[in-house]
């Protein structure tokens, strides 16, 4: 499975007070520079609001574009506003937001104390403030570069704040079940007939797949394809035959290996994810 | 048991959990007793079936989100004491002057730095006119003309200057700030530079005749705003000092708390900033009787260090009666946290 890819694998972890011992997956350059740029667009449209909003409203008041005086504190008002909305977004949405903001979210990505705790408003303050340093000399070069050698994925201001910012495995999760329930579901348009296997498979049939089972079937799913690479096929006979034969399937019933390993994935699956 | 049985039994359990971590993560929650208690029991279950998980099945993936869980749910459980429990206005009649006092010496040392600074660009300047050159922009310095300064400036908008030169202040405050990652060594060049600019002003207008217009025209804001200055570099100094000297603890985990103590004393300074932008847009440039302008600043002088002085002196009151201890527990402990215990008790 990609997500435990060994290269991509990049942990921290606490014990909670009940002696738990929890991991958490810090979140890569990647995943943070796709939040960034949505949290940075999100902010460019607001902000453009505000500059459109203040121009329409001097013109609607003076019938004109660029009155003499008496618009003062229109402008100075929207000059402060748009300096504290674009440093405020990232504090507030961080510190009260359960650290996430919209482009963190939307990647399911978390911003924590580096002691696994909710992230307070100082860290976050601090780390916000620290955006200006990541930044240079531009494009966050080097917040990327730390990130890049840092063990725990930190930018500089994750390193003087003492936070982390951690991919939550329940959001990708999420996000690959959809996209597996996307491609089966554009495979049964194009005419692919599940069997009902659901409804077939009894406890202890259940019970014969194990781990190792999953692994193969949620893999198998994940790289479902609707045009395989010519070597694929041959391994989704195998697979096909590996399942059938374990389970006790006759193979004349389920003559077709693909419609097959979609039913019987769909039938498992809540036995194995949460 | 194996894995999927384990997994079927328990899930409802879980997917309760997870529904009332939802309900109780959003804004306006009001959970009731039994609510809370449900979440705290479910929570302290789901742990104990992680660590089920994560020694039967370490490698499943049911034993990953199964942690992903109980990670959000302990958050959530252990979050007291976290966001918005500050006080902000404790902090700026008391807190702010106190720690303004625990850090003096930092303050002190930036101060002197930029009056040094200052002095030198003066001394510069006035040996040599032309060095004004190299401290300022091109073409800004050809703009300086003394004898203009005290003209009405009716083409300037001052509530726009105002914003301007305010954020341009905090801005420069939030850099020496941050120049305390650079171990201090940035923001003694900050301070020096900033001196230097204004010695060399200072200089140029001297020459001409004009110094007490000058003053005139620079105190009224430039107490509040050099007192700000001072602060966010005295800030930017102690994260630099307690870097090498870190005391008993690890040196990273002592410079993750100054910065923090250090972030609370830069954002102390926004409302002086505020302040000073209000005076520079609007009473600097006015056309007011220069004596009036140095009694403007004089009352600021009066008004900043009567709060100083006031407010550590209240905040020692409150912290002696609050937690028992004061200034004998050391600067290591952190201000913010004992905040937010007075708050709760």
């Amino acid at each position: 499975m990609t997500m435990r890819d060994p290269y991509s694998e990049r942990q921290t972890t606490f014990v909670t007070p009940e002696q738990v011992r929890l991991q958490l997956r810090t979140a890569g350059l990647g995943s943070r520079a796709i939040a960034h740029l949505i949290d940075a667009l999100l902010l460019l449209a607001a902000s453009a609001l505000v500059v459109f909003g203040t121009a329409g409203s001097i013109y609607l008041l003076s019938s004109s574009w660029f009155p003499n005086d008496g618009y003062d504190y229109l402008f100075a008002g929207m000059f402060l506003l748009l300096i504290v909305m674009n440093v405020g977004y990232f504090i507030v949405m961080e510190a009260y937001r359960g650290g996430q903001t919209f482009g963190k979210k939307a990647m399911g990505l978390r911003v924590l104390q580096a002691s696994g705790q909710s992230a307070t408003i100082l860290p976050v303050v601090i780390r916000n403030l620290f955006r200006l340093l990541d930044f240079l000399p531009m494009g966050y070069f080097a917040g990327s570069t730390a990130i890049f050698f840092s063990r725990a994925d930190k930018r500089f201001g994750d390193m003087v704040a003492g936070t982390i910012v951690v991919a939550e495995a329940t959001a990708e999760q999420r996000k690959r079940r959809a996209r597996i329930d996307k491609r089966i579901a554009r495979l049964q348009a194009k005419g692919l007939l599940l069997p009902d296997l659901a409804g077939e498979l009894g406890e202890p049939e259940r019970a014969l797949l194990d781990e190792r089972d999953w692994q193969l079937l949620s893999g198998w799913a994940e790289r479902l394809d609707p045009k395989p690479p010519v070597g694929a096929q041959g391994l989704e006979q195998r697979i096909w035959l590996h399942f059938t034969e374990k389970l006790g399937h006759s193979r004349a019933a389920y003559p077709d290996s693909r419609p097959y390993l979609a039913a019987l994935y769909l039938a498992v699956r809540e036995d194995w994810e949460l | 048991m194996d894995t999927t049985t384990f997994i079927r039994r328990h899930k409802p359990a879980w997917a309760e959990l997870e529904g009332l971590l939802a309900q109780l993560g959003r804004r306006k929650a009001r959970p009731d007793a039994a609510q809370l208690d449900r979440f705290a029991e479910l929570y302290r279950s789901a742990s104990a079936n992680l660590a089920y998980l994560q020694t039967h099945a370490p490698a499943s993936e049911a034993a990953l989100l199964l942690g992903d869980l109980v990670s959000r749910a302990h958050n959530q459980l252990y979050a007291g004491g976290a966001a918005g429990r500050s006080k902000p206005l404790e902090f700026l009649l008391w807190g702010f002057p106190l720690l303004l006092k625990r850090r003096l010496p930092f303050i002190a040392l930036a101060g002197a730095l930029l009056l040094l600074g200052e002095l030198l660009g003066y001394m510069a300047v006035r040996d040599n006119p032309a060095a004004i050159h190299s401290l300022l922009p091109a073409g800004m310095a050809d703009r300086i003309d003394p004898a203009r300064t005290a003209d009405d400036r009716g083409d300037i908008n001052s509530a726009i200057v105002s914003a301007e030169i305010m954020t341009n202040n905090i801005r420069v405050a939030v850099l020496a700030f941050l120049s305390g990652v650079t171990l201090g060594l940035f923001t003694i060049y900050l301070m020096a530079f900033n001196g230097m600019l204004v010695g060399g002003l200072a200089a140029v207008f001297a020459q001409a005749g004009y110094s007490y217009t000058f003053w005139a025209y620079i105190l009224p804001h430039g107490v509040i705003e050099l007192a700000a200055i001072f602060i966010a570099g005295g800030s930017g100094f102690y994260m630099g000092y307690k870097f090498f000297v870190p005391g008993e603890l690890p040196r990273g985990i002592v410079f993750v708390q100054a910065a923090k103590e250090s972030a609370l004393l830069l954002l102390g300074t926004i409302p002086l900033f505020v302040i000073a932008g209000l005076i520079e847009g609007y009473i600097t440039p006015a056309s007011l009787p220069l004596e009036l302008k140095y009694g403007v600043a004089g009352l600021t002088l009066a008004a900043f260090a009567a709060y100083c002085v006031y407010g550590a002196k209240r905040g020692e009151r409150e912290q002696g009666g609050g937690s028992g201890g004061g200034d004998a527990r050391g600067s290591l402990s952190l201000p913010a946290s004992r905040f937010r215990k007075e708050g709760r008790s």
